[in-house]
């Protein structure tokens, strides 16, 4: 490791030499270990390393970027010159120069807090884990199709160093489990999807039963095959902490990112606006601790903070990198996260959530003469205009506050600003619990969540 | 490089493994990233991972390494050794590929790519977005360049031995057109190509185009009448439907094909060919990820399932031959995916049509599983009486893939290449569309 720390200052020191104004260095290495189980066998268990470095510069108002994996002086120096090179050729092509909010440098070290390392647990152990959830699943009858479980868990350490004196290290620990069924019944396919983990030791599997969670994704699946499908239209909708935090996330939050805002998404130029019923404050954090998206430092070394998106239904901020805060003249959030060191860092979210409210979450369905709750979520889209397409993964028809009948194949659509004001009741219920990778040109871990709201939406069926 | 496979080989085998397969990339690419309007950065990245899998008999173990020292390798045999005998039997596995002369193959390696200056592709960015912000009204939220060139050296204990390079570039540009307050659909155009023969202004013009094409968009009411599936939107339907064709849906029971090789399942004049040895091909290469030599394969013909895609391993499971379609450990992928022309211009389709939609972008999803159609018509236009008439703001529309399949009811007689797909216009008639 100290090998690795004494090249990444070299490659500072070379990139500072060329007129740059600005250069960091990113060391990465890490080890990632992958389970998946499937009807009693073990597919493709997998255990992947790697290191590597990605050097950026900041020259003459534009930015050049290179990587490596070999390394060896020579190539570092080479890969240095490189992306001085890029930024010098890109500057004679820019028009507004880019500038980088000021920001302390800072020296620390970050050790993710875990009871047990995964990497020091026996595979033999893990595998259990994995055979016993997988069991649960197809022990359910002759209804379930195909399944997967997977266990995944990754150790890594991170190096940063700047120009400006920043010199941060990261030890980071994730442990995550994931269940997908499928069932089917005369033609008709019924899908279910479970996940848990985040920046925690082994410990999260054994404080969260895999088979319970095994168990009740197969038997949703189940129990919906014989489901109808409902009759499209605008609906009252109580939505759980799953599919408002997929939401949240898609269809507000990336419009809140500040590049996304510079290129003109819906929130642009809307700062001290209403975009959303009172009763709805929504935020991005790097909090709490354990969830998928927590972090203390982001990839350009700024330390984070939580941002306020929308508070009591107004506008109040962005999510910014060093870059877009300069140009908007704030502080950056320390929202700058790259997948690797092979990546430039981009704005992105950490754990995007809607805060609490003062319902009880049964109340809010005992209190709905009509309508749909829906829960979970099998992923969806969102444009910039915040218009949103998601997959739900179940939804009961409600009627005088009673959940009557289940549906399958529900999709839900509308534009976030619109449903976001229409939200009425906000539940007590806060949870972050639906770990994933968001996918924004480069997959970083994230968290959403929520408690349970009520809103009215697009509900789609024929699914 | 091909020793790195080679050695990786004799060090599996040393240690005990029955089998061993190592597969080993190295790639150089250059990007240019376009953010509001302006070139946001430019990166070069050299990557570079050694995979592994070694067997113990029917045990399986996988590992990858960026780290190709001889510590590094011995390493990571060592891990993908360690999950081997840790694992339990998988009884679908038979063995690795028996080694088979690789087929020639064209256009796929370019030197002007390989020798290509980084500072070069920040000009084509420029030109591209150039051309796209003549019009005033039009603004560009991203874009891309991408120039890169890669190695890939395979080996398996079994004797198979194979190098192969190419080079690729890619373009794309999302434009959105803003006229007095209002603000348009987000347009996409983008190219892909193994030699260095893209023209960066006519990418440029024509998400321009489609930007400032969608201004002016009425909403209309829910109607049943014909659809016209632009190349694009027919390139997402092709995608999903390659996927029910993919061995390893087959085998998992979760493509509803499975059992339908010999039937109908389109319209006769609807034919699908897998082709890894295209000339100049977005896929094409000399051997898949296991080192089976690349082939064309017929899936549907005349709209008769023919088959499905395969690696050893679904291959082995179902009982046929691989197709050579091998993407990663157990993973199968289509290479290039070629439909069939049909006999219509596109303006006949057009003049054919008494009330419908032409779409070119759809946004939502098509669930290969059971052919769910479901999402937002985007850049999409109203036709009445043969003519267009004005871009229509959002609808929807929810469909069935194979349905639609056995209800086509023209292609256009120009098939475009977007990628890996080669594809014609289509069009559908009867659809409901949710306004």
């Amino acid at each position: 490791m100290s090998m690795f720390k004494d090249l990444a200052f070299r490659a500072l020191e070379e990139g500072v030499k060329h007129g740059t104004s600005y250069v960091e260095v990113r060391y990465h290495e890490g080890t990632a270990t992958s389970l998946r189980v499937r009807k009693g066998v073990v597919e493709s268990p997998s255990i992947s390393d790697f290191k590597g470095m990605g050097i950026r510069v900041l020259k003459d108002g534009s930015w050049g970027f290179a990587c490596l994996e070999d390394l060896s002086l020579e190539k570092v120096i080479e890969a240095v010159n490189s992306a001085v090179k890029l930024a010098s050729s890109s500057s004679g092509w820019r028009s507004r120069r880019v500038d980088i909010a000021k920001v302390n440098p800072v020296k620390d070290r970050v050790e993710t807090q875990v009871i047990r390392v995964p990497s020091k647990v026996p595979i033999e152990e893990k595998l259990k884990m994995v055979f016993d959830a997988d069991k649960a699943i197809w022990s359910k009858g002759e209804n379930i199709i195909d399944d997967s479980v997977v266990y995944a868990d990754y150790s890594g350490k991170k190096v940063f160093l700047s120009s400006e004196g920043a010199a941060i290290e990261i030890d980071e620990i994730r442990t995550y489990l994931a269940v997908q069924v499928s069932a089917r019944e005369a033609g008709r396919v019924s899908p279910a999807y479970e996940a848990m983990g985040g920046t925690t030791g082994f410990e999260l599997l054994e404080r969260n039963d895999p088979v319970k969670m095994a168990d009740e994704a197969a038997s949703r699946a189940i129990r919906l095959l014989n489901a109808s499908v409902p009759k499209g239209g605008v609906s009252t909708c109580v939505l759980d902490n799953k599919i408002l935090g997929l939401l949240v996330h898609e269809a507000l939050g990336h419009t809140a990112e500040a590049d996304f805002v510079l290129s003109g998404s819906i929130l642009a130029g809307k700062i001290g606006e209403q975009v959303a019923s009172e009763y709805v404050t929504i935020v991005d954090s790097p909090e709490p601790a354990g969830a998928n998206g927590w972090m203390r430092y982001d990839d350009e070394g700024v330390k984070t903070k939580p941002v306020k998106i929308v508070e009591k239904g107004v506008l109040k901020g962005f999510m910014h990198n060093r870059e877009s805060a300069a140009v908007f003249g704030v502080e950056p959030t320390g929202n700058a996260r790259a997948q690797s060191y092979s990546h430039v860092p981009l704005i992105r979210m950490r754990n995007t959530y809607m805060e609490a409210g003062d319902w009880d979450p049964e109340e809010i369905i005992r209190e709905t003469r009509e309508g749909f709750y829906l829960k979970g979520s099998l992923g969806g889209q969102a444009d910039s205009n915040g218009e949103f397409t998601f997959s739900v993964q179940e939804a009961w028809r409600i009627d005088k506050g009673e959940l009557v009948e289940p549906f399958r194949g529900v999709a839900i659509s509308g534009s976030a600003v619109e449903v976001l004001k229409s939200v009425d009741a906000v539940g007590k219920d806060l949870k972050i619990i639906s770990p994933g990778n968001c996918g924004k040109f480069q997959w970083v871990p994230v968290d959403d969540g929520g408690p349970h709201i009520r809103a009215r939406m697009i509900v789609g069926g024929g699914l | 490089m091909s020793e790195v496979v080679e050695k990786t080989v004799k060090k599996g085998l040393a240690l005990g493994a029955s089998e061993i397969e190592a597969h080993y990339f190295i790639a150089r690419d250059v990007e240019v990233k376009i953010e509001s309007n302006e070139i946001s950065d430019a990166s070069l990245r050299i990557n570079r991972s050694l995979h592994i899998a070694v067997f113990l008999g029917k045990r399986l173990g996988f590992s990858r390494t960026t780290d190709i020292s001889a510590k590094g390798i011995e390493n990571a045999v060592e891990n993908a050794y360690r999950l081997a005998s840790s694992s339990n039997e998988n009884p679908l596995w038979k063995q690795l590929p028996s080694p088979k002369p690789f087929p020639s193959v064209k256009g796929t390696f370019d030197e002007r790519i390989y020798s290509f200056e980084p500072d070069n592709a920040v000009k084509l960015a420029k030109e591209m977005l150039g051309e796209a912000r003549k019009d005033s009204r039009v603004s560009v939220p991203g874009g891309l360049v991408s120039l890169a060139h890669s190695e890939t050296h395979v080996a398996n204990s079994l004797g198979v031995l194979g190098s192969d390079k190419g080079t690729g570039i890619s373009m794309e540009l999302m434009a959105v057109a803003k006229n007095n307050g209002e603000v348009g659909s987000f347009a996409l155009a983008w190219e892909a190509s193994r030699k260095l023969d893209l023209n960066p202004v006519e990418i440029g013009r024509e998400a321009a185009t489609k930007a400032v094409e969608s201004l002016g968009a009425k909403k209309i009411e829910s109607f049943r009448g014909t659809l016209i599936l632009d190349y694009d939107v027919a390139l997402d339907f092709v995608s999903a439907l390659s996927e029910a064709l993919n061995g390893e849906m087959v085998w998992r029971e979760s493509s509803p094909l499975k059992d339908k090789v010999g039937q109908e399942v389109a319209v006769s004049f609807f034919s699908l060919v897998d082709d890894g040895t295209l000339d100049a091909g977005v896929s094409t290469s000399l051997f898949d990820y296991e080192g089976v030599p690349r082939m064309k394969t017929m899936l549907i013909d005349q709209g008769v399932l023919k088959g499905f895609l395969h690696n050893t391993y679904t291959a082995g499971i179902l009982d046929v031959e691989t197709t050579g379609n091998a993407s990663g450990f157990l993973s199968v992928a289509p290479s290039n995916i070629i439909v069939s022309s049909g006999d219509w211009g596109s303006d006949e389709m057009v003049k054919s049509i008494k009330r419908g939609l032409i779409v070119k972008r759809f946004s939502g999803y098509i669930r290969p599983e059971d052919g769910v159609v479901s999402g937002s018509v985007k850049q999409a236009f109203l036709v009445e009486n043969g003519e267009v008439k004005h871009p229509v703001k959002e609808c929807m529309f929810s469909e069935n893939l194979y349905v639609l399949l056995k209800n086509i009811v023209g292609m256009s007689r120009v098939v475009k290449k977007r990628g890996q797909f080669t594809v014609p216009q289509v069009m559908f008639e009867n659809v409901s569309i949710v306004g």
